[in-house]
């Protein structure tokens, strides 16, 4: 068993909460994104976000619209949609009992 | 000096060298193998091309070199490195691991013929060169080369995919590594000709005429394929038809269903075994089924295939066949173990009987009335007497000698078969035969009596009649198949022989009603080494079986005593009779010359 494994396992669920979570409040292109990410040390390679974000799309918690961009390629705006805003609050309540659950767990006696 | 490229990259376009091009496609390639289609494959590459065309962007740089790919790719990860694969994965490694070990491929880049020595270079790590080259000399050793190459270049698969080529390289197969393989294909179109040309030229120009010649030996068997195919699937259909049925008609005519009076010997012979059998009847026909029928099945299989193109058997069709004829093979083996164990010793009783109430100069041969005549027919008869009690069999023959003295003798020999000595004896022992003698003549009876609760253990009687010199005999018509082999002075056939008067000479049997026929074959020395040798053979089973007889030894020494000393005797005579037949022979050749 490797730690880097069990590492990314951990981090998996957590991205999509995460994204979720950055796009509830607004559009964002993936590169604002990665920043917000990787302030975070959420993901250490920038490629991990596409993958990510065309899933979500795909299952219809993200939508995109392009905008054009004066200094490089054309960008997509991701948001999330009602679905996705529901599924949020899910992943929401999910995210609270496990901190709870991982705290209370691990909690030295 | 460096090649350079332009690319568009995310509707942006770049300059980019030549080594830093092949990379970045690379690295793209591995990405895009990484995810499948349902992924959203297209989407993805499409995107993280756009981000690194930001990236680059950023940079301001004229052109893109390796420094700079390279810095995107540690910013962008490799595949490996986003964490988002299945747990599955972690586990699925051994199975990559297992696809490590080298497979032979023909190799399509190190191609001059075929790709086969290009192919045993990767494989066994050697410069093909080598393997061309003792291709080569073997080509003029005898060709043996060329037969090997051939089988080669038509057994081994040509590595047309990337993955065939990573097995071909024994390399683990994986995104990156095709991805990696894909490149190196790329990079080597793009810088060809790495030495060894005058060689490659060579063998480049020779390997154009062996394919030409190839590929019209290969249209020419197809042809002919083509045409012989059907026709030889026709003979296997008739072949395999014909026997099938002899096969059956085998099975019906011994299993007792019908036409008993033609295989009578054989049919016998079977109850006989049968009787000895600790198995049914029926596994016996079965192992034969087994044995022949799964043979002939897969012949007329064959010839179907061949002329009507049908599906091949699948593997457990054939499988089961095999061990199917397995079972028959083994039963046939135990059947033939036990009918030979059946009748492996034999046994025999002799009697001499002087014929005193001869009067007359000629005896007149004839077999005796009976209610069964088949004098004219040549096959041994066996059938069960009237009332039953005893079984006939015609398993006689009649030989005809001289006598000794100047009477007339009838040596009556009878023998058995069984799988001991003293069984045997008890068989041949319970044979009974009668002829009856007059003044006149002497009757044959057809059949010898056989005890009805004794099973047929090849009984047979050997008849001798010892014809004392100057007296004469008659061969009655019926007598037809009932002698055997008679040595005359004229070396007439048996069949000659009937219906005719023969005196006894001192030269031997000289026929007395024959018109112009030879007479100068001398028997003054009558050799008869074919009785002497069964003789021979008897005391030694004799002495043989004296071990197993149960007998108290001071009895048994007595018993070795007297068959040692006929044994002696026989051996002498049997040595001076050599010797006689070696004359004649001898005198047979000078009267030819």
């Amino acid at each position: 068993m490797k730690l880097e494994n069990t590492k990314a396992q951990m981090r998996k669920g957590v991205l999509e909460y995460c994204i979720l979570s950055i796009l509830k409040n607004g559009e964002a292109y993936p590169s604002d994104i990665l920043i917000k990410l990787k302030k975070s040390n959420l993901i250490v390679v920038e490629g991990t976000l596409y993958p990510l974000l065309t899933r979500l799309k795909n299952s219809g918690l993200l939508s995109y619209r392009w905008e054009e961009s004066k200094s490089g390629p054309p960008r997509k705006y991701y948001s999330a949609t009602s679905e996705g805003i529901v599924f949020l609050s899910a992943l929401d309540d999910t995210w609270k009992d496990l901190v709870k659950a991982v705290r209370l767990t691990t909690k030295k006696k | 000096m460096k090649k350079t490229n332009t690319i568009n990259l995310g509707g942006i376009i770049f300059h980019i060298d030549e080594d830093a091009f092949i990379q970045l496609q690379n690295y793209l390639n591995t990405i895009r193998d990484h995810f499948s289609i349902s992924d959203g494959q297209n989407e993805i590459v499409n995107d993280i091309e756009s981000r690194i065309a930001e990236i680059m962007q950023e940079k301001k740089i004229g052109i893109i070199t390796k420094t700079e790919v390279d810095d995107v790719i540690a910013i962008m990860g490799k595949p490996e490195e986003y964490g988002l694969d299945d747990t599955e994965d972690d586990f699925n490694e051994p199975s990559i691991i297992k696809n490590k070990t080298k497979r032979i491929f023909r190799h399509p880049d190190e191609k001059i013929i075929g790709g086969v020595c290009g192919g045993l270079g990767v494989y066994f790590n050697v410069d093909p060169v080598l393997f061309r080259l003792g291709f080569l000399l073997t080509l003029f050793l005898g060709g043996f080369g060329f037969f090997v190459y051939l089988v080669l270049w038509i057994a081994v698969p040509e590595a047309d995919s990337t993955t065939d080529r990573l097995k071909m390289e024994g390399k683990p197969i994986t995104a990156n590594a095709i991805g990696k393989a894909i490149s190196e294909q790329v990079e080597k179109g793009l810088e060809p000709g790495h030495g060894k040309n005058v060689l490659k030229t060579v063998f480049s120009f020779l390997g154009v005429i062996f394919n030409f010649l190839f590929d019209i030996l290969k249209n020419i068997f197809t042809i002919l394929g083509k045409i012989i195919k059907p026709l030889i699937g026709v003979l296997l259909l008739g072949f395999g038809l014909v026997a099938a049925i002899a096969l059956s008609f085998f099975i019906v005519i011994t299993s007792g269903l019908g036409f008993g009076s033609e295989f009578q010997e054989m049919t016998y012979t079977l109850e006989s075994f049968f009787s000895h059998f600790p198995l049914p009847q029926i596994f016996i026909f079965l192992g034969i089924i087994l044995f022949i029928g799964i043979p002939l099945f897969q012949i007329i299989y064959l010839g179907l295939r061949l002329m009507f193109n049908t599906a091949k058997q699948s593997n457990t069709v054939k499988g089961s066949l095999l061990s199917l004829w397995i079972v028959g093979l083994l039963f046939m083996i135990f059947f033939g173990f036990r009918s030979a164990a059946l009748f492996s010793e034999s046994a025999r009783k002799e009697i001499d009987y002087t014929l005193h109430q001869v009067l007359s100069d000629t005896l007149n041969l004839k077999l005796a009335p009976h209610d069964y005549f088949y004098w004219n027919e040549r096959d041994t008869k066996i059938i069960e007497s009237e009332n039953g009690e005893y079984r006939l069999a015609s398993n006689i023959r009649l030989n005809i000698r001289r006598s000794r003295d100047t009477l007339f003798h009838l040596y009556v020999k009878k023998r058995a078969h069984a799988n001991s000595y003293y069984d045997a004896k008890d068989y041949a022992e319970n044979i009974s035969y009668n002829f009856h003698e007059n003044q006149s003549s002497l009757s044959f009876d057809q059949f010898f009596k056989v005890p009805a609760d004794y099973p047929y253990q090849q009984q047979e009687v050997k008849l001798t009649l010892l014809v004392p010199t100057d007296k004469s005999i008659y061969l009655g018509e019926q007598l037809k198949y009932f002698i055997y082999d008679i040595r005359n002075v004229h070396r007439m056939h048996d069949r000659d022989m009937i219906g005719n008067t023969w005196k006894m000479t001192r030269k031997g049997l000289t026929c007395l009603s024959c018109n112009n026929v030879d007479t100068s074959w001398n028997l003054e020395i009558d050799v008869d080494i074919d009785d002497e040798n069964e003789q021979l053979k008897d005391l030694e089973i004799k002495l043989k079986s004296l071990q197993k007889s149960g007998l108290d030894e001071k009895r048994q020494l007595l018993e070795e005593f007297k068959i040692n000393q006929e044994l002696d005797l026989l051996q002498k005579s049997f040595a001076k009779k050599k010797s006689a037949e070696r004359l004649i022979r001898l005198e047979t050749i000078e009267r030819k010359n």
